[in-house]
């Protein structure tokens, strides 16, 4: 186990050193000279001179990444060419709404889709697995976006249970925000579930068809018991990792929410940076994320050790 | 192979209920887009001064946006951008990405460890944040948004791919190609190809419907497509201040899209349910 | 022995229904289990055998159904009852343990959960740690070392012949009356096969357990049965004493399956063969440190391999899974590099065979394609007009008894046996003198594999071309080789002419191996 962190560990770090290489090489090559962006065309040469010295952009390429991912481990992305102000004293509290955010779906998601595929297994064939094949594959086809928008329209203009456009800060009503909050995770999670939904059903469907499953009837055990003992617990570790990408893609889908819903998280944010060329912050927001993603797919590879013994054993 | 293309089509039309369905829902969005690049009864840029989000009529036959633009006729070319963008996506994506993925699964060695690293490392985002970098990078517009996507979905092609090459070159029919000095270029592209079909095929339409998503989120966002051509996730997004007063200014492209993913996801349900 | 009926089916009738229509695949069974016997059910692949057992057990998979008949069992009717009374006897009264040992275990529950599963549902009395202490005992009860690390291990931590020792475990805790065995030693290496043979025996000898034993295999029935049903296309055509039926079988088809297994007699002297084509020597090879195969640090598979194979000769290679025979054919074909030792080709021109038919024909394309694609070696040989081309492979099907009608036919139009035709036909095609057939009869059915190796002794007959013939079947190799090589662990423990290791093996490795397969009494 031990063995297997380490590796896991070892190739999260090289996943994130090579993402963070990618990331600075980019937005170095970009075509266009920041200190040209911050003084304007009409700066005379030495000025902007002066100012790529100070921005520290005159050292070769390999100087300024070590620099720059320095400065990073310590928590200090730089400084905003838009705002002059530190990264991290833009970014800290828009990250802080966003995860709430993810997490808020992401735990509707299971909630909901679990319990849901195993009913919907169990009624193989029924007229209620019928319905919902039709109704999930139907669901599963709605954009986010319009996802949120068909929302906002039932819960806010039809039943009038919150204002579009009305969000709540968690520092002035908590309580007023996790509600705000909710209509917009809803509209992340809903598609998915219907996906984590019709994968666990088909998961069930393959196990119950194994050897295994023939083996635990010839002991005795009635279908509720080769359910819950012996097939639930195989029929997880596919969808385990599915959530867990789910997981990686709400951090992305909420930068659209955000927007139907006016929530102020790192989504809207990231857009007036790439639209103002703010490359400080972008680079910041996107090294943020990809420590996010790499984070969940570190703790999803040890979660699958824990439920699959096969794992890891071959090397 | 086009030829191989159309026949494995014909036979998942014949085999599968659930192709049949998702193939005349493309069809009739295929048909919808063709008629909007003959004939929209509007100019899609039109303002319509005197009728601003008017109702169903007989002038305006879906009624018209807060400008007063024809619905119907932004509607018929809107799908056709997305629908193009789309196309344009899966053609990149697809080809780099399947070309990468052969030739990684095919050879392995050091090549593949290291291509698979930077694919990797590509995958730790989720293709639309790619897709935004890639525009921020490049700048929006039509032929932007194409590179853009194209190439943020060149890592899943690339895998699929691989894993398909890797299982297939295991088996005895490459190990005896391989002993009877056939090259591998034939090998690759004759033997081990056509045995991948149905993959290709069911990737493919989920890389279409990936696009058509990725697509419509960028213009929704308002740094893909830019006024004032029509796309379906601007008029979405455009309609969205207007939902109390107008909410089939938003209902109609929202069904058109989810019409479109449906149709190719159905496809592609068919498809890997006979596999 | 006591002479009580325990068990008796009566006119059972099975339908499956994948298709539309309903098929009947199995007619008219009739069986009565005596207490404390072994009974055998032998037939080929599709006779309807594992089905009848299976239904006994009350196990049909949800595509089959008994249509017809009874099972009586303790005066109930275990056919025509609820799924709740059913289960009361399953595990209990009724145990079975299947082929696959690996794939009928939970791979993710340990094994001893598995093996106290039907104390735990059917005797609630017994609480968790005397439950614990039986399971490890009766781990030990069927030979395995180590108990308690056994109890703790996931099935795939355990070789073959230990998951199902470990099954056979698991039927027999709750002392059953009946075990049924599905082919339970077919996946196993012989050796292996031997020991399980006897573990059932001796469970048999000691608890008076009565065994019903489903197997394809007729020497196995032979070892193990005292009574035996002949199945085919559903029916049983033969049925009685094992001893009577293999001295004075009836039917034709009994006859036949008799026929087809591979009889060991005193074979004619090969004629003297000279040229050498291929000279191994002192061969060390494998696949490295980053195989996954990590048993060795060095990923070293072969150590120190020396033969030599004469032109127009059949040259057998014997050992079990994992002995290192397919690495050898690899190394000779070029497909892996040596690490120590030289291979030395004179005119040395090969063609393989593989052990899956379906696997090595490419899928996607029919006959034709894939025996022009063998000849022309991809279009990089020019080998005259398409009407020359044509003629040559119709030529290549006549050769293997195929009609020119299978030109277009695609590899999942044929059976198993036409299929190994078409693979032997591609081999040909280019004119190779040496063959390597790797396991080229053991996925098929004992009739086809006759006439296979019929075929390969024809060909070598006609053409003159070598064979090094792989496979794990002693009687399979001592019905077409002239000499062999016994592999163990990567080396050569023992080679000569086949008559003579037959009949005098020195190494206790091939006595051991001939014992396993009935060839040898130790």
């Amino acid at each position: 186990m031990v063995r297997y962190l380490g590796k896991k560990l070892l190739s999260a770090a090289v996943t994130l050193f090579a993402v963070s290489v990618l990331v600075f090489v980019s937005f170095a090559l970009i075509p266009g000279d920041p200190a040209v962006r911050k003084l304007g065309t009409q700066a005379t040469p030495q000025a902007l001179e002066q100012m790529r010295e100070s921005m520290g952009l005159t050292a070769p390429l390999p100087v300024r990444y070590v620099r720059w991912a320095a400065q990073f481990i310590q928590g200090d992305p730089g400084i905003s060419y838009s705002y002059d102000m530190p990264v991290r004293t833009l970014l800290g509290d828009k990250f802080f709404v966003t995860m709430s955010l993810v997490l808020m779906s992401f735990l509707l998601l299971v909630a909901i889709s679990i319990p849901l595929g195993i009913a919907h297994a169990k009624r193989e064939g029924h007229l209620f697995d019928r319905l919902f094949l039709v109704l999930g594959q139907i669901t599963m086809s709605i954009p986010p976006f319009f996802m949120g928008i068909l929302v906002t329209l039932l819960f806010g203009i039809v039943l009038k249970l919150f204002v579009p456009g009305g969000y709540v800060s968690w520092k002035t009503d908590p309580a007023g925000f996790l509600l705000y909050l909710f209509f917009p995770a809803l509209s992340i999670a809903l598609p998915r579930v219907a996906m984590t939904v019709k994968l666990l059903r088909a998961e069930v469907l393959k196990e119950a068809e194994k050897d295994y499953v023939r083996t635990a009837y010839s002991r005795g055990n009635s279908t509720m018991m080769v359910l819950y003992r012996h097939v639930l617990k195989n029929a997880f570790i596919p969808v385990l990792t599915f959530l867990s990408m789910n997981l990686t893609d709400m951090v992305a889908g909420s930068v659209i929410i955000e927007q139907v819903f006016g929530i102020p998280g790192y989504g809207r944010f990231l857009l007036v940076s790439i639209l103002g060329r703010d490359y400080p912050v972008v680079e910041a927001i996107i090294m943020g994320l990809a420590a996010f993603v790499i984070l969940v797919n570190l703790l999803t590879d040890l979660l699958y050790r824990l439920l699959d013994p096969r794992v890891g054993e071959a090397g | 192979m086009i030829g191989r293309f159309m026949q494995r089509i014909l036979k998942n039309l014949e085999k599968s209920g659930m192709f049949r369905a998702g193939f005349f829902i493309t069809l009739f969005v295929f048909l919808f887009v063709l008629a909007g690049a003959m004939y929209t009864p509007w100019s899609p840029t039109t303002m319509d001064e005197g009728a601003r989000l008017a109702g169903f009529s007989a002038r305006h036959l879906l009624g018209t946006d807060h400008l007063g633009r024809d619905i119907l006729s932004r509607l018929l070319t809107g799908a056709g951008t997305t629908l193009f963008i789309a196309t344009g996506t899966v053609l990149i994506g697809a080809l780099c990405g399947s070309t990468i993925g052969a030739a990684c699964g095919y050879f392995g060695g050091v090549l593949d460890e290291i291509v698979m690293r930077i694919i990797d490392a590509l995958f730790a985002f989720p293709s639309i944040l790619l897709a935004l970098v890639f525009v921020s990078l490049f700048g929006s517009g039509r032929y932007h948004v194409i590179a853009a996507l194209g190439i943020a979905f060149v890592p899943s092609f690339a895998r699929t791919v691989r894993g398909e090459f890797l299982t297939e070159k295991n088996r005895d029919y490459v190990t005896k190609a391989r002993l009877q000095g056939i090259s591998d270029l034939r090998i690759m592209f004759l033997h081990i190809l056509p045995n991948t079909g149905d993959v290709m095929l069911s990737s493919v339409l989920i890389g279409f419907n990936n696009a058509v998503l990725a697509e419509a989120g960028l213009s929704f966002l308002g740094i893909g497509v830019q006024p004032p051509d029509a796309s379906l996730g601007r008029m979405l997004s455009e309609s969205q201040q207007y939902l109390f007063r107008a909410p089939m200014t938003a209902l109609l492209p929202g069904i058109l899209l989810v019409l479109m993913i449906l149709g190719f996801s159905l496809m592609g349900e068919g498809v890997r349910s006979h596999e | 022995m006591n002479k009580l009926p325990l068990l008796k089916v009566e006119d059972l009738q099975i339908e499956f229904h994948d298709h539309s229509l309903p098929e009947t695949a199995v007619y008219d069974f009739d069986l009565t289990l005596m207490k404390g016997e072994i009974v055998g059910i032998v037939g080929e692949s599709g006779a309807g055998k594992s089905l009848s057992a299976l239904a006994i057990a009350g196990l049909l998979k949800r595509h089959s159904a008994i249509r017809a008949g009874r099972i009586l069992f303790d005066d109930l009717d275990l056919s025509n009852c609820s799924r709740e009374v059913l289960r009361e006897y399953q595990g209990d009264e009724i145990a079975v343990i299947f082929q696959e040992p690996m794939s009928s275990l939970n791979p993710v529950k340990r094994v001893g959960e598995q093996v106290e599963e039907s104390l735990r549902i059917h005797h609630r009395e017994i609480d968790r740690k005397e439950r614990k202490e039986r399971a490890i005992r009766a781990l030990e009860s069927v030979g395995l070392k180590e108990s308690a690390r056994v109890y703790e291990s996931y099935p795939h931590e355990l070789s073959g012949g230990m998951r199902q020792r470990a099954m056979i475990a698991a039927a027999m805790i709750a002392e059953p009356q009946i075990l049924i065995a599905d082919e339970p030693t077919t996946a196993l290496d012989v050796t292996v096969q031997a020991q399980i043979l006897a573990l059932l025996k001796q469970i048999n000898r000691e608890k008076g357990t009565t065994v019903l034993f489903i197997s394809h295999d007729l020497r196995v029935i032979r070892q193990l049965c005292s009574r035996v049903l002949v199945m085919k296309d559903g029916r049983v055509v033969e049925e009685g004493d094992t001893e009577r039926i293999f001295e004075h079988p009836r039917e034709e088809y009994t006859r036949s399956l008799i026929r087809a297994i591979p009889q060991v007699k005193q074979k004619e002297p090969a004629p003297p063969r000279e040229r050498e084509i291929l000279a191994v020597s002192h061969l060390d090879a494998g696949y490295g440190k980053r195989s996954v195969k990590k048993n060795a640090a060095t990923g070293k598979i072969l150590t120190d391999v020396s033969f030599v194979l004469k032109e127009g000769e059949i040259l057998g290679l014997a050992g079990e899974s994992g002995s290192g025979k397919s690495t050898l054919a690899r190394t000779i074909l070029g497909l892996l590099k040596p690490m120590a030792g030289t291979i030395t080709r004179k005119d040395f021109r090969p063609a393989m065979v593989f052990q899956d038919p379906y696997g090595s024909l490419n899928p996607a394309y029919p006959v034709r394609w894939i025996l022009e694609e063998a000849y022309t070696g991809g279009g990089r040989i020019r080998r005259g007009s398409p009407t020359e081309i044509r003629e040559k492979i119709i030529d290549a099907l006549a050769r293997v008894e195929l009609p020119e009608s299978f030109l277009e036919r695609k590899p999942a139009e044929l059976s198993g046996g036409q299929r190994q035709r078409v693979a032997i036909a591609e081999a040909l095609i280019a004119d190779p003198n040496v063959l390597i057939a790797d396991e080229p009869v053991s996925a098929l059915d004992v009739t086809v594999q006759s006439q296979i190796l019929k075929l390969l002794a024809d060909l070598r007959d006609k053409t003159g071309v070598s064979i090094l013939f792989i496979s794990h079947d002693l009687s399979v190799i001592h019905s077409l080789c002239e000499r062999v090589l016994i592999m163990k662990k990567g080396q050569i423990v023992e080679a000569g002419e086949v008559d003579a290791v037959y009949r005098d093996p020195e190494h206790p490795y091939t006595k051991e191996l001939l014992a396993a397969a009935g060839l040898y009494h130790m």
